[in-house]
């Protein structure tokens, strides 16, 4: 028996497992399918309920955690198979090409400049561009570039100015294998794409936008500085709307309560407030979800200290006038008719899935997913970070649907069990 | 509080149509064409009230005679909730107590003048035309319309346009080439009411033209009595059913093996269905398409759209010919507006026999439905 143990996921939960497991003296390779790890929080700008920072409070984990001894991060990968049992799995890793060589690029940033090609920016959800030769994110850790295969054109540019030597542009996959005594899974979540609900107009209308992306925008190192502007003409919002639900607590796509959004659309609203005191903000709500410490205070001040206007209604439909204003129609309780609300911007807020991988990665560690698509647990009262496979741990949003802080909770207890593997054995 | 009949089918009717799972968040209601305009029509009060048992008496026969329907509100609805169902059950024990003709004859007093023909409805004139357009019969719609804005009757008509290959899309047709780009029937249910709303709410039109089945064509008349201001020309349509195109096109696919998005016609004639793809003719039986048929249209009473302003359909009249009731004095002057006319008599026997058909049919269909619930 090994004291390696497997942590899928470089988000905030895999961060906080592998540091647990690694503080204890045990070997992490911390697995991660993006070029950096630091997951959904990176996206994001703050956090309720105190409204940190996100990156600032992110980025030092993420730091321990790439230059932690007893921790390997692998990014760029994928886990391909799982054999044996707990104990003794051994693991099948694939390494995807960067074209940089992760030894040599010190992140100095000459090849994104000289780089002559720009796309849609992956990280910043369609709201930026990037260059083929790009870091993932400002904060990336590692700090190294990728080359996006799929727009670069081989013309050596990047190879010509990098004085590191870093550029390879034939580099090919690598498969790894390695042997662990126990895996914790840690894939977090993906966002639902809303283009299927025509009524609500994402994708037709420009100043319709999801959640995620209104992270971006308001964060100041996302495509417009922090800026908040319409997307259809960089004008300034100076009324926003905010629809809770689209998605979730819906029997046709999901039907489960994806549990944050009622309190990051309130923190969402609250930050558009401060950069413009002009601002008014609409919520459409269904009910106000806040059942965490301090979370009822919390859209009780949104209320108070920054008046949002809380409107109990799921909107009928969006549509978009000449200027490319969005008018919602929804049902008002109070005057018992159907009105509607002339806006400058609307963000969905969008139901959150697990993760777009779990299906394939719960086929090969051989692990059941829950008709929602979340990992299933051994049961929910007395292991509730076990799944039925023995040694195979799950935490955070890829389980069932939490916050930042639940999640870091979540990871210490699976990294907990993981360890108990190993502490078991010693005892033997 | 004393149970009516009505708030004791509620309660049964609550549990079969899912109700309990109302979020009570309104989407229902801001989807509907109906509460767009009328304050009192709502699909999820009417289950709302339902659910917290007032002794329930329907205040407006508007409350289950005006719904359409056009399922846009439970296709809508976050928890599935079966608002038509809810209403249809409603309209089957007003049915038992013979309530259901008083508000169709309510309407037919508001907007209708004419004789009375028990199958066919109100009229003032019935006869076979063809005009120079050819259009799905005799050109007869399409020559209405573009006549009627010609003379300044309406300024912009609800049509029907051809989107995806066969699939449809309501438009405000503005001018004659709008209006000649909706020729022929499309056999799939589209929300003109939605749009008509749009055209007037939202664009602010003030005299305008639609053209509708006479589902439709009953809501139409529901939001013209909450808006009265506008002028609204209503054309009815004969029909005996209408399909889901998505489903109307995998069974002729799976039948006539060919794809509806690339038709160049269809047409029912004599209870078959037939395509024309490629010059080439296909048909089956209307009977083989049933699975593709719409909920509401099992219940459907009006062949021929009984209050529209001129009903028009191919039901009466030889082939290349349409039949045309003029039922109001609004539709006897848009009707004077067509010259150049080839006319014939029609069959009027032919026309009423498939309407009493039809009137029967729906009600027994509603009867036999709800009758374990109405016990």
């Amino acid at each position: 028996m090994t004291e390696n143990i497997l942590v899928i996921g470089g988000g905030i939960a895999g961060i906080q497992a592998s540091l647990d497991l690694a503080d204890k003296g045990l070997n992490v390779y911390l697995v991660e399918k993006s070029p950096s790890i630091g997951g959904r929080m990176a996206q994001l700008d703050k956090t309720f309920p105190t409204n940190d920072c996100s990156i600032c409070i992110l980025a030092p984990k993420m730091i321990d955690c790439f230059n932690h001894p007893n921790i390997t991060v692998y990014t760029c990968s994928d886990v391909k198979s799982v054999n044996g049992s707990a104990g003794n799995f051994k693991v099948k890793v694939l390494r995807r090409p960067r074209y940089i060589d992760e030894e040599k690029c010190t992140g100095c940033g000459d090849c994104i400049h000289a780089c002559p090609y720009e796309s849609p920016d992956e990280f910043n959800v369609g709201l930026g561009k990037k260059r083929s030769a790009h870091l993932y994110f400002q904060q990336a850790v590692p700090r190294v570039a990728i080359i996006d295969e799929k727009t670069c054109t081989k013309c050596g540019n990047c190879k010509i100015v990098c004085e590191a030597g870093a550029v390879d542009l034939d580099q090919k996959p690598k498969e790894l294998e390695l042997e662990v005594s126990a895996i914790v899974v840690a894939t977090g979540l993906d966002v639902f794409d809303p283009s299927a609900m025509s009524e609500y107009g994402y994708g037709k209308y420009r100043n319709v936008i999801t959640s995620i992306q209104y992270e971006r925008l308001i964060n100041a190192a996302g495509p417009t500085g922090g800026h908040l502007e319409r997307i259809s003409d960089k004008g300034r919002v100076k009324r926003l709307a905010f629809i809770q639900c689209v998605g979730s607590r819906d029997v046709k796509n999901s039907p489960y309560c994806s549990t944050v959004c009622c309190m990051f659309s309130t923190k969402s609203a609250t930050l558009a407030r401060e950069h413009d005191p002009d601002i008014e903000n609409y919520i459409f709500y269904t009910e106000m979800r806040a059942s965490g410490k301090r979370f009822q205070e919390y859209i009780d001040r949104g209320k108070t200290e920054y008046g949002i206007h809380y409107i109990r209604a799921k909107p009928g439909e969006i549509k978009e006038n000449e200027k490319k204003d969005l008018v919602i129609w929804y049902y008002d309780r109070e005057s018992e008719s159907v009105k509607s609300l002339e806006v400058d911007l609307v963000v969905l807020a969008v139901s959150l899935l697990p993760s777009r991988g779990s299906v394939d990665l719960a086929k090969i560690l051989g692990i059941d997913l829950d008709e929602d698509g979340f990992f299933k647990l051994k049961d929910k009262l007395y292991s509730p970070v076990d799944t039925n496979v023995s040694g195979i741990f799950v935490c955070g949003y890829s389980k069932r649907p939490m916050d930042i802080t639940d999640a870091v909770i979540d990871a210490s207890g699976a990294s907990a069990r993981a360890a108990e593997f190993v502490a078991a054995a010693r005892c033997r | 509080m004393p149970a009516s009949k009505e708030s004791a089918l509620a309660k049964k009717l609550i549990v079969e149509t899912r109700a309990y799972y109302c979020l009570e968040c309104g989407k229902c209601t801001a989807r509907c064409p109906i509460s767009r305009v009328d304050s009192t029509f709502s699909p999820g009060l009417n289950v709302a009230r339902a659910l917290r048992g007032f002794d329930w008496e329907i205040k407006r026969d508007g409350g289950i005679w005006a719904c359409m329907v056009c399922e846009i509100c439970s296709s809508a609805c976050p928890s599935n909730v079966d608002y038509p169902r809810f209403i249809l059950g409603l309209r089957a024990e007003a049915l038992r107590s013979g309530r259901e003709k008083t508000h169709l004859s309510e309407l037919e007093q508001l907007f209708l003048e004419g004789e009375t023909d028990k199958d066919s409805g109100i009229y003032r004139q019935i006869k076979a035309v063809k005009t120079a357009i050819k259009g799905q019969d005799g050109g007869v719609v399409t020559s209405l319309l573009v006549e009627g804005m010609k003379i300044g009757f309406f300024d912009s008509a609800i049509v029907v346009y051809r989107q995806n290959g066969f699939q449809a899309e309501a438009v405000i047709a503005e001018n004659a080439s709008d209006i000649a780009m909706a020729k022929g029937s499309k056999y799939q249910l589209v929300s003109v009411a939605e749009k008509l709303v749009e055209a007037v709410k939202e664009k602010g039109k003030k005299r305008i033209a639609v053209v509708g089945l006479p589902c439709q064509v009953l809501g139409i008349r529901e939001i013209q009595k909450a808006m009265p201001e506008v002028e609204i020309f209503v054309i009815g349509l004969f029909c005996l059913e209408n399909f889901v195109y998505r489903l109307l096109r995998q069974r002729v696919g799976e039948l006539l093996k060919v794809d509806m998005d690339t038709a160049e016609k269809v047409n029912m004639s004599k209870g078959n269905f037939i395509v024309t793809n490629e010059g080439k003719q296909v048909s089956c039986k209307v009977s083989e398409l049933q699975e593709a048929v719409r909920t509401g249209c099992s219940f459907c009473t009006d062949f021929t759209s009984r209050l529209a302003d001129i009903s028009v359909g191919s039901v009466g009249s030889p082939d290349g010919y349409s039949t045309v009731i003029t039922r109001s004095r609004k539709g006897e002057e848009l009707f004077r507006l067509l010259t150049d006319l080839k006319e014939t008599s029609a069959d009027r026997d032919e026309i009423d026999r498939l309407a009493s058909w039809k009137e029967r049919k729906g009600f027994e269909k509603l009867k036999q439905e709800f009758s374990s619930l109405l016990g």
